[in-house]
């Protein structure tokens, strides 16, 4: 059964994924099929397969502009890191002895799993999204997918010493802030850069009022 | 491959453009090559594959009307150029001497 609308995340996704000069159209065209009676499930699929595709094809076509996001991406966050990871080791002793003192859980958060740290770190990865999308709007998907690559060297120095402490049997609890931090710099990171990129407002330049 | 050669898909996409004549927008080609080859075609595919017809001049483009089913959105309609008429011709005649010099597709249906 389809009604007369697209799905809207759907249609959210491609108006800020998609790539090309022929953007407009081709959504124009996926609303003209959708509502000849396409099914949602058809959408979603063509919405993946058009947001894959402008991937590729964005990297492909301007291999520079790669490069310059791959730069950017280090040259944003590599300050953020060592700005944040002293604010937070110069801050730590001080709120430990003042304001967590009377919270095991608390304490356990701010100490052991380093959430504000790493809450810090999916905000920067979320501005750096939000920036690299804003400097080139017409091919975020592309350097989206560039700027997520470039969390996989971090995520391999990251993650390969906690596969081998997991490995040697380190017990769970001692481990568990450990894999918080995992999942935070395999998962929530590139999720953040996603979600930063996905917040800037699209560009329909050639879009026809009705 | 060479800059001029066709691709499969290019070709399948050039073809149904030429069929189309002057209603080649998006949806038609891709309704096309659907309705011959009897399977779901990427609309984003077509695209990219007609960007880069248009990049080798292939085919040219126009913006066409807007309809309210497409969210006020124009259409982009395409047309074949000369040079893209003679690939498909040189694509034509590469395929067909490959054809006849295979004797298991004479007459088969396999």
């Amino acid at each position: 059964m389809t009604t007369s609308r697209p799905p809207r995340l759907a249609d959210w996704l491609l108006r800020r994924l998609a790539s090309g000069p022929k953007k407009p159209s081709l959504i124009g065209d996926l609303h003209e099929q959708f509502r000849g009676g396409r099914s949602a499930a058809w959408y979603w699929r063509q919405t993946f397969r058009v947001i894959g595709g402008s991937a590729a094809w964005d990297i492909r076509r301007h291999p520079v502009l790669a490069v310059r996001t791959l730069a950017l991406t280090y040259l944003f966050l590599a300050p953020w890191v060592y700005f944040t990871g002293n604010i937070y080791a110069f801050t730590k002793w001080w709120m430990v002895d003042h304001v967590l003192r009377r919270s095991i859980v608390l304490h356990d958060l701010w100490v052991l799993d380093q959430i504000p740290l790493l809450t810090a770190w999916c905000f920067g990865w979320a501005l750096t999204g939000w920036v690299l999308a804003k400097l080139q709007p017409d091919c975020r998907a592309g350097m989206a997918l560039v700027a997520v690559s470039a969390q996989v060297p971090w995520a391999v120095l990251y993650g390969a010493p906690i596969w081998r402490l997991a490995n040697a049997g380190l017990p769970f609890f001692s481990s568990f802030p450990v894999v918080t931090g995992v999942v935070f710099v395999m998962i929530g990171l590139p999720a953040s850069l996603v979600v930063g990129s996905l917040l800037a407002e699209p560009q329909l330049s050639a879009r026809v009022p009705d | 491959m060479a800059k001029d050669a066709l691709g499969s898909f290019e070709l399948q996409v050039l073809l149904a453009v030429m069929r189309l004549g002057d209603d080649a927008y998006g949806v038609p080609i891709a309704d096309t090559i659907e309705e011959a080859s009897r399977r779901e075609v990427a609309a984003g595919s077509i695209y990219i594959t007609l960007e880069r017809l248009e990049g080798k001049g292939f085919v040219t483009s126009r913006l066409g009307e807007s309809t309210p089913e497409r969210g006020g959105r124009a259409k982009t309609y395409f047309r074949v150029t000369g040079n893209g008429v003679r690939a498909v011709r040189q694509a034509q005649r590469t395929l067909t001497r490959l054809w006849s010099g295979v004797p298991a597709l004479h007459g088969g249906t396999a």
